[in-house]
């Protein structure tokens, strides 16, 4: 083993592989960066150009890219609060928060070391585990997925902000908003309309971007009269120190593992792995009423947990060959054109590329932490752009990004008409988060139900019968009780402190 | 606080429509043969979910809008200039739109949009113009360059 | 005025169709679209590309082929072709998908409503069981299910090629039945099969040899799962010792051919024009190294032989996309 990866880093230090790691991540970050164009469509659009490059090459160059797009959303996110791709919303949260309150560049420092972090855990998994896990992930059967996805789906009610009610329409509203399309439980298409082009149903990605990035550009126009107060920026506190390390070290670590454990079941992707950590991260917060605020802790929960996912999604597909994500499932068509098919035997017949993903994975994610930490002060300006250029630009690509990403036009009006309603529903006071949870998880939840369902013939016995069902069914219905219990007990401290008092004042 | 009661009042009506729509568009998918529940309840469960919230909401705005919960402080006047957004959208329609008839070709349409987007919010100001004429130059025949050389993607346009 | 206005249209139409007609005399002038319905990455997309690369490096176009990939349901891809200018520079590349699809009653066209270019190679798929199950051959596998039917979980992706693989099976005996169950593509079956959660399913050769063989052939000693049969004509070499279907005497073959379309109206000569690159690009060491990697049979027809070729397999397909669409 320290042979393969020796070998393999030495390698990647040559000039050529360092030179793709370096192209890949500096080109994910920046992708990842504008809004409305995300890792996934540059992946997609890498993969013909990787068709004439080394095999090694080529795959250094894709999980630069990986690394690099994901945490390159950071830094739109926390700015305009626009995510940059879908593992960033959790990041807005409180992200933007934060860099509205005269400090961007502590919230982005947080947010690139709490990435780093992430990808370096789920890496030293992937180094050591990927065999045994990949097998345990495999006997994650429909009803294991249902009740995780239950779980990540009962913390819709927990994040929204606000009222709870237009939390849980925004939550109900983002899954009907996936139902359109051919019903993969049964192959028959179901509210299109009759009409052809719904047939593939309303994608994540003009959804998402419409939503979060059009309905922001709208809100901005709007208000572009108005004189921004100039919030005293600080890029200061950018690098953390000994005290943060020592402060966030345990919520990095949990929400690390959360994220590299999300991403290594397939199919279910960073997103997940970002809310669920944060989440988590919250109920276990001393300062609960801090997120959604700006909290620290809550910008490194989420960051730490997408990043991690991109180590855990690795892991089934380097061990088994079964993508772990959307963007591995391209990863594996890259390999397939260099005549490499991943699978069990990778190891035997392809050692070499294995240990440049394992270590391109690794070099990246420096690369990137390298990258963000000197770029950080110039970017923070973009907060400074005047607005009335940034925007047109901004919806341009938008425009380009979704297009290009399945080349339909029809994609293009999606996005359009998701903006308006996500701005309509910012001014009418519904939150956008759980709009995007409820729109990821909908799909999968009904799809592992019915699937189950289909096992059983009807029952849903397994849930109660095996243990992991069961056991994220409790904590799905803990989590559900946990912020009643909370108002409760808050409650009852306050009229006890006014009954103390009326005590006082009686004697 | 009107001002959101106002718009949560009109999106939980335009919610509730939405809804209407997709019960009525589930009414004729067929039972399921492999599982019980089949494509149908889904949706048509979500759909009722939301109507009843939205009813909620849409109660709720209207009570803040008709009864005597005014706020104490008043109205705010909103700078905000609704009509540069709307301009904007209606631009980026077009834009969209003549995109998708491939009558003009991308770089020199999506410059022309730029141009006229960046040049309206800056009320066309001359020395604006030209850092717009520039940046519209840029992103129209750099975007073009990336997306049809780099990458050999279609984009629409002619 | 008037007069004026419409002979100005009348000899801009005849410049226009002038134009047209030097266009086609000169096609190819500019790059050729090929729309492939499907996301970057996978098998389809897989096949497209290499033969775009081995025309590429032979030039055996005068033109760029340039790939272009439609997401989200593939009849979206399809139709977008079929409505496309049949102007010679857009085609199509899908397999038996699109039958099954309009066999299900899903969308409303289907093979006829496209010119067909070319079939280029085909893969042909076995059911597989787990080691473990007790099963050791199609026999057994068919009489289970005939004699507990509708237990025996078979994965698939409903109403696409495992599905209906599955189906072709299960018609072989009377009253055989599968309990069939949405697990999706060939990778997720192997997956689920792995971890017990499946009992059957069916998949591509190139699948079969890539999770449980060794590079020199030899079985790999931890898999869960083994191929009982392949529903080609002949043994696929890559598994010499899996007999096929016809060999145990079931008169079943069930394999899925890449197809080449364009829409109804092109002229002849960028028909043949593709048709004849692709033929061409065959003969390559590119696309014969792709077919050997992916266990691809080398079949290569066009023209009338492909119409009836397609009529035939519609013949045999439409009442399985039928029973799959469950009507």
């Amino acid at each position: 083993m320290i042979d393969g990866l020796t070998g393999a880093l030495l390698h990647i230090f040559t000039p050529m592989p360092f030179l793709y790691v370096l192209i890949g991540t500096v080109a994910g970050i920046v992708v990842g960066a504008i809004p409305g164009l995300s890792g996934a469509m540059l992946i997609a659009l890498t993969l013909p150009l990787t068709f004439y490059m080394e095999p090694v090459n080529a795959i250094v160059l894709l999980i630069g890219m990986y690394v690099g797009s994901i945490t390159g959303g950071l830094i739109t996110a926390t700015l305009l609060r626009m995510p940059g791709t879908p593992s960033n919303v959790v990041t807005t949260f409180d992200g933007h928060p934060m860099a509205m309150a005269g400090r961007p560049g502590r919230a982005l420092g947080l947010g690139i070391a709490a990435s780093f972090m992430g990808g370096l855990v789920s890496w030293v998994v992937l180094l050591f585990l990927a065999k045994p896990l990949s097998i345990w992930a495999t006997r994650f059967g429909p009803f294991e997925y249902f009740t995780l996805i239950l779980m990540a789906m009962v913390l819709i009610a927990s994040v929204s902000q606000g009222s709870m009610v237009k939390g849980l329409v925004a939550g109900f509203l983002g899954m009907l908003v996936s139902m359109p399309g051919v019903d993969p439980s049964a192959g028959q298409p179901r509210l299109t309309w009759d009409w052809y082009v719904l047939n593939g149903g309303l994608k994540l990605l003009p959804v998402l971007i419409g939503i979060f990035a059009v309905s922001q550009v709208i809100g901005d126009i709007v208000t572009i009269g108005k004189r921004m107060e100039r919030v005293e920026t600080r890029v200061s506190g950018m690098l953390m120190t000994v005290k943060d390390w020592r402060d966030q070290m345990w919520n990095m670590l949990r929400s690390s593992a959360i994220g590299t454990a999300v991403g290594i079941l397939p199919g279910i992707g960073a997103s997940i792995g970002s809310i669920m950590a944060y989440t988590t991260a919250r109920n276990m917060s001393r300062r609960p009423e801090e997120y959604g605020k700006g909290s620290e802790e809550g910008i490194v929960a989420s960051e730490a947990a997408n990043n991690a996912t991109i180590g855990g999604a690795l892991i089934p597909l380097i061990a088994m060959g079964i993508p772990g994500s959307v963007i591995d499932a391209i990863l594996i068509g890259a390999l397939m054109i260099h005549s490499i098919t991943p699978g069990p035997t990778l190891f035997i017949t392809n050692s070499d590329v294995v240990w440049a993903m394992i270590a391109a994975a690794l070099v990246a994610n420096v690369v990137m932490y390298v990258v963000m930490m000197g770029s950080v002060r110039v970017v923070a300006r973009i907060m400074y752009v005047p607005r009335t250029f940034m925007l047109p630009v901004i919806l341009v690509f938008c425009v380009i990004g979704t297009f290009a990403l399945d080349n339909t036009m029809f994609d293009v009006w999606v996005m359009l008409a998701f903006g308006v309603l996500g701005f309509a529903m910012e001014k009418g006071g519904f939150p956008l988060g759980p709009f995007v949870i409820g729109f990821v998880l909908a799909p999968l939840m009904e799809e592992k139900l019915r699937s189950g369902l289909m096992m059983t013939a009807g029952s849903i016995e397994p849930i109660f019968t095996r243990p992991l069902p069961l056991i994220f069914l409790l904590i799905s219905i803990l989590l559900l009780l946990l912020p009643a219990f909370r108002a409760w007990r808050v409650a009852r401290s306050a009229r006890r402190r006014l009954d103390a008092r009326a005590d006082g004042a009686s004697s | 606080m009107v001002i959101t009661a106002r718009w949560a009042l009109g999106v939980s009506l335009f919610f509730i429509l939405g809804c209407l729509a997709v019960l009525w568009e589930t009414r004729d998918i067929p039972p399921g043969t492999f599982e019980p529940l089949g494509s149908a309840p889904v949706p048509q469960a979500t759909a009722l979910l939301i109507i009843a919230l939205s009813l909620a909401v849409a109660a709720r705005s209207w009570r803040t809008l008709t009864g005597g919960e005014r706020d104490p402080a008043p109205e705010i006047v909103d700078e905000a200039r609704p009509l540069d957004a709307v301009v904007t959208g209606v631009l980026t329609v077009i834009y969209v739109a003549v995109l998708g008839a491939h009558v003009l070709d991308f770089a020199p349409l999506t410059a022309l949009y730029l141009i006229l987007t960046i040049g309206y919010l800056i009320r066309f100001r001359v020395r604006g113009l030209v850092l717009a004429a520039l940046v519209a130059v840029i992103m129209g025949w750099g975007a073009a360059f990336v997306f049809t050389r780099l990458f050999v993607v279609d984009l629409p346009g002619l | 005025m008037v007069l004026n206005f419409t002979r100005s249209v009348a000899l801009a139409t005849a410049v226009l169709a002038g134009l047209s007609t030097a266009a086609h005399a000169e096609w190819p002038e500019k790059p050729i679209k090929v729309i492939v319905p499907f996301k970057a990455g996978g098998t389809s997309d897989q096949v497209v590309r290499a033969f775009q690369a081995a025309i590429q490096e032979n030039d055996l176009l005068p033109q760029p082929l340039t790939v272009v990939n439609v997401g989200g349901h593939f009849s979206i891809g399809a139709r977008q072709v079929m409505e496309a200018q049949p102007d010679g520079y857009t085609f199509l590349s899908l397999h038996i998908a699109l039958m099954g699809g309009e066999g299900g009653g899903i969308f409303d066209f289907g093979y006829r409503d496209f010119e067909p270019v070319a079939t280029t190679g085909e893969f042909c798929v076995l059911p597989v069981v787990r080691k473990d199950s007790g099963i050791d051959s199609v026999d057994e596998l068919l009489q289970k299910a005939k004699d507990e039917p509708d237990t025996l979980l078979f994965g698939a992706n409903l109403g696409a090629i495992n599905h209906m693989g599955g189906i072709l099976l299960q018609n072989l005996v009377d009253g055989a039945k599968f309990r069939f169950v949405q697990i999706g593509g060939g990778t997720a079956n192997f997956t689920a099969l792995t971890g017990n959660q499946t009992n059957a399913s069916v998949l591509s050769a190139a699948e079969v040899a890539n999770f449980t063989r060794n590079p020199d052939g030899t079985e790999i000693a931890d898999t869960q799962i083994k191929p009982l049969a392949y529903t080609g004509a002949e043994r696929v070499e890559g598994l010499p010792d899996v007999p096929t279907m016809q060999e145990l005497g079931y008169d079943m073959t069930y394999c899925v051919q890449s197809w080449w379309f364009a829409p109804k109206g092109t002229p002849q000569e960028a028909i043949d024009g593709v048709a004849d690159a692709l033929q061409k690009a065959t003969q390559t060491d590119r696309v014969k190294k792709f077919y050997d990697d992916k266990m691809f049979g080398p079949v290569f027809l066009r023209g009338e032989e492909m119409a009836a070729s397609l009529d035939d397999t519609w013949a045999r397909i439409e009442p399985v996309a039928k029973q799959a669409a469950q009507k």
